[in-house]
């Protein structure tokens, strides 16, 4: 009678335990979550953007936390916060570098450096990475989110003077990627026009299909012409041009934004042609085009 | 009254151990047809009670046994179990008569906590298996979509480089390359550094 009453309590308490071992969240507040009370980014190394904005994300959630709560619990996760604080300094510090690192590698892999140009973003990187070695140090000697705040002001003027030499080898690197996607979508958009025109003739409505992609490749042409003025441009700096290459940097950012636009306008054109293909297919003379692509 | 009257040992009867031999308990489990010729059945006991009357009184048979063995009427059972040396036992004794219901009450107990039991995991069961059938799989949603990223095509050849699907596969692929380009340009931005050449004034803390 014994076993069976241990047998009939440990089959009523075992869906309970499934379900709670199930749950992400503890119901128990969050003080009992220990496993936030400590660091989770001991290296700078390796880190990127994304993971310098999830981390400031968690801890600003921490902070919000921390503020609306009082007592033990206030306690608890402001020193969660500040761990967390630290990990964004550090996952800051780390993006940065990798975005050094990466340029210096992709420039390379293009052949758009040379033997001149990667001293210089070596020499930065060097610079950059003793820079870090030294801000890691006083970020966790920080007692407090307002020193953290402090160091961090100092990290933005790091980075930004490491950029500042960088970014003239990102206009470069623009250039050459911007004129390869739009190369290899003009290349397609001969057969592009003859879809919609062979739509319109079998009376299907592709007003605004071709309105789209009229537009989508003005913008297309402009950017091309763009890229080519930059690069001629920055023939004429060198990469300690601070201001002037930072004028060209400003059209390069609104260059490439335009670039990547016009791309889903062209994404968008196609799928509205599709829909009208699967209600009345139509045919267009391949021939002609086949010899290009 | 009759029947302890020739129960009690007479004067001059030797009075035998209260165990029986073989041959006088055979008859009680013995059914009457088996009976050995020189046993007497527990049956014509009762009626032969006068004749019998010495054997019986040695015997002193148990009272369980003459009350299975011999359906007569309550009033003539000898409930009252009469010891070796003659005299009535306590109620007591008769407790033992009654040994069967303890346990088909732990029969009972012990068939309602296994269909207890049985209840509990066929339920558990059920109700794992019935939130795996309303689980969110969307698997006729992905045939159908398959269907119809096919269907405008269906005329078409894979390798037509002027099709629609073509075209839009040649876009597609062009995405990593537009968000790589965006990105490289907009990494002051993510990192909330400033965009200008002086860098920015206000901590993400």
């Amino acid at each position: 009678m014994k076993l069976l009453s241990y047998i009939f309590t440990f089959l009523l308490v075992l869906p309970v335990v499934q379900v709670l071992a199930q749950e992400d969240t503890s119901p128990f507040g969050t003080l009992t979550d220990e496993s936030r009370q400590s660091r989770t980014v001991l290296e700078t190394r390796g880190h990127d953007t994304t993971d310098y904005r999830r981390t400031l994300e968690d801890y600003r959630d921490l902070n919000t936390r921390a503020n609306q709560s009082y007592g033990a619990q206030r306690t608890a996760l402001s020193e969660q916060a500040l761990a967390r604080a630290k990990d964004v300094l550090y996952t800051k510090l780390g993006a940065g570098e990798t975005h050094l690192e990466n340029l210096i590698q992709r420039l390379g892999s293009l052949n758009l450096l040379s033997e001149g140009d990667r001293q210089v973003l070596n020499s930065e990187l060097s610079k950059y990475q003793a820079f870090v070695n030294d801000m890691r140090a006083q970020i966790d000697n920080a007692t407090s989110i307002t020193a953290l705040r402090g160091l961090s002001l100092q990290i933005n003027t790091a980075i930004q003077n490491s950029l500042n030499i960088a970014n003239y080898y990102t206009i470069k690197l623009s250039i050459q990627k911007g004129s390869a996607i739009i190369n290899s979508i003009m290349e397609r958009a001969e057969v592009i026009q003859a879809h919609i025109n062979a739509a319109g003739e079998l009376g299907g409505d592709v007003g605004a299909i071709q309105s789209n992609f009229d537009s989508a490749m003005l913008t297309l042409e402009r950017a091309k012409n763009t890229y080519a003025s930059i690069s001629a441009n920055l023939d004429t700096l060198s990469p300690s041009d601070n201001r002037a290459v930072e004028t060209q940097f400003q059209q390069i950012r609104d260059t490439n934004t335009s670039v990547a636009e016009a791309h889903s306008s062209l994404k968008q054109v196609v799928t509205s042609l599709k829909n009208l293909y699967g209600r009345s297919p139509w045919n267009i003379d391949r021939a002609s085009f086949t010899e290009g692509n | 009254m009759a029947e302890q009257d020739l129960m009690q040992p007479k004067p001059g009867d030797v009075v035998k151990p209260a165990s029986p031999t073989p041959q006088e308990t055979e008859p009680s489990v013995q059914p009457a047809a088996t009976t050995p010729p020189n046993e007497v059945p527990e049956v014509e006991e009762s009626n032969q009670a006068t004749a019998a009357a010495p054997a019986i009184a040695d015997v002193a048979p148990p009272v369980v046994e003459q009350e299975q063995e011999m359906p007569t009427p309550p009033a003539e059972e000898p409930k009252v179990a009469v010891g070796g040396d003659g005299s009535q036992q306590p109620p007591e004794n008769n407790v033992a008569q009654e040994t069967p219901e303890p346990h088909k009450t732990n029969r009972l107990l012990f068939m309602g906590i296994l269909l207890l039991v049985l209840l509990i995991v066929g339920g558990a069961l059920y109700l794992m298996y019935a939130r795996d059938f309303t689980s969110p799989e969307p698997a006729p949603i992905e045939t159908q979509e398959t269907t119809e990223s096919t269907e405008p095509e269906a005329n078409v050849q894979q390798e037509d480089t002027t099709s629609l699907q073509y075209l839009q596969d040649q876009l597609n692929s062009l995405d990593n390359s537009t968000t790589e380009l965006t990105n490289d340009t907009e990494v002051g931005t993510q990192l909330n550094i400033g965009t200008s050449n002086s860098s920015s004034n206000a901590s993400e803390l």
